[in-house]
């Protein structure tokens, strides 16, 4: 009776995530996913990060959501102009201060920053919004123009939730709200015009 | 051997490098210490630091048997943004660049600040040398997103006439290069998009010199020669549908 074979797990380089290269290549500094498995004939690869995520202190969590909303932006940086980036981090960071943190929230999700980076992309607003954090993690943002507000709520799956109060002259305060994709939002927002808040002309 | 003045570089707007990697291999190893006080030298120029590893886990099912072991750890500086990364391993230097990406003087002017600093001369020896640029081409999605590439990249896979154009590629081309002593290993792909409205290509662009020379000098020169040759084949894959993409 042949014995079982051994199974070896090896450590899983996500940058050779295409075909792992005999004699070695150049090394990605990319962070590896959360867990990682890659199971071949004889051979299972996986990668964790270090240390384990149960051992977490709350500041090490929010370093850890800052770096991957940074390294997320990364990927989308050379279509972002005009300071775009260098703003964001700057209200990132000041949403994040370790020191002013309430205990319980959630640190920014990832899924809920990747929603917003599609938006910037799609809209491409000239007016950045002022940036907020709900207690579960997802990025809100409002543009507030006198009594006028939009204010958008970005979640997992490129889903929006928005708020739009509008109070023009002669007429009584609109108010709409709703759910979204990110992707529909130009059509879903087109009734309140949107462009007033976002667009500097 | 190549000419690395003969030809202006060219500098796009928005260049696809989503990142770029240069790697020093070195003949000794450097204990958890000594890795720490390296860390602790570019400490002002990467404020950040995080220790990462490499677990392996061996199971063996007939024994019912599970062991981890450490396989490596290294540190991990990096700039406030997370664009600039250090990776500190034993016998390993890796500078990484992440987008967006300025210019190799600039990129090669941080290593050679951080080698002064580390002080990597003349004592440690350098064994091997690496240089990998990874592309993400955004190609504007025209609603039907089969067989694109081809439009973009030069290389390719030839396939007979009665097979349709591919939805989704993967390939994988390793050659030898006689002007530059190095090795490279291209690999294209489609990858998921990130890019509202757009279909995603990468190019991925690795060079492995093993053979480096044991002067510093000679060893950067030969680092520059990479640069060349990476760049020569980063022009000649593209087409000028694809720099049209990098220019606007």
């Amino acid at each position: 009776m042949s014995s079982a074979p051994e199974l070896t797990l090896k450590a899983f380089n996500p940058a050779d995530r295409i075909h792992p290269v005999k004699g070695g290549t150049v090394g990605s500094a990319l962070p590896a996913p959360p867990v990682s498995f890659q199971l071949s004939q004889g051979e299972t690869r996986i990668s964790t990060p270090f240390p384990p995520p149960a051992k977490k202190s709350m500041e090490e969590r929010l370093f850890e959501a800052l770096v991957a909303a940074k390294v997320r932006t990364s990927l989308v940086a050379m279509h972002l102009h005009g300071g775009v980036r260098d703003k964001i981090f700057a209200q990132l960071n000041r949403l994040h201060d370790a020191d002013e943190w309430p205990e319980g929230d959630e640190p920014l999700k990832l899924e809920s920053f990747k929603t917003f980076l599609r938006f910037l992309l799609l809209f491409e607003p000239e007016l950045r919004p002022s940036l907020g954090l709900s207690p579960d993690g997802n990025l809100l943002a409002a543009w507030v123009k006198e009594e006028n507000r939009l204010m958008l709520e970005f979640c997992e799956l490129n889903r929006v939730s928005w708020l739009v109060v509008r109070e023009d002259a002669n007429t009584f305060p609109e108010r709409g709200s709703g759910v979204s994709t990110v992707d529909r939002l130009p059509e879903v927002l087109a009734p309140y015009r949107p462009e007033d808040w976002i667009s500097r002309g | 051997m190549l000419e690395t003045e003969s030809k202006p570089v060219t500098c796009y707007k928005a260049p696809p490098i989503t990142e770029a990697v240069v790697e020093m291999h070195f003949g000794d190893v450097l204990s958890e210490s000594a890795r720490k006080r390296t860390s602790g030298k570019v400490a002002r120029f990467y404020p950040t630091e995080v220790q990462e590893g490499l677990i392996n886990l061996q199971l063996n099912p007939a024994a019912r048997k599970a062991e981890f072991i450490d396989e490596d750890k290294w540190l991990k500086r990096a700039t406030e943004d997370q664009t600039e990364i250090l990776l500190i391993k034993s016998n390993v230097l890796t500078w990484s660049q992440l987008a967006p990406y300025a210019t190799w003087d600039q990129f090669s002017e941080r290593i050679r600040r951080d080698i002064d600093v580390i002080a990597v001369r003349p004592r440690r020896i350098v064994t091997r040398i690496g240089m990998r640029y990874i592309n993400r081409i955004d190609i504007p999605a025209s609603g039907d997103s089969v067989g694109q590439y081809e439009g973009y990249l030069q290389g390719g896979i030839s396939m007979p006439p009665i097979i349709p154009p591919p939805s989704a590629y993967t390939w994988h081309y390793e050659t030898r290069h006689e002007d530059v002593p190095c090795r490279s290993v291209i690999k294209s792909a489609t990858v998921i998009p990130i890019v509202p409205n757009t279909n995603a290509i990468m190019l991925d662009i690795d060079l492995i010199a093993d053979v480096v020379p044991a002067r510093f000098e000679e060893m950067w020169e030969l680092l520059q020669q990479l640069r060349h040759l990476k760049n020569t084949l980063f022009e000649s894959i593209i087409t000028d549908k694809a720099r049209e993409i990098f220019s606007s």
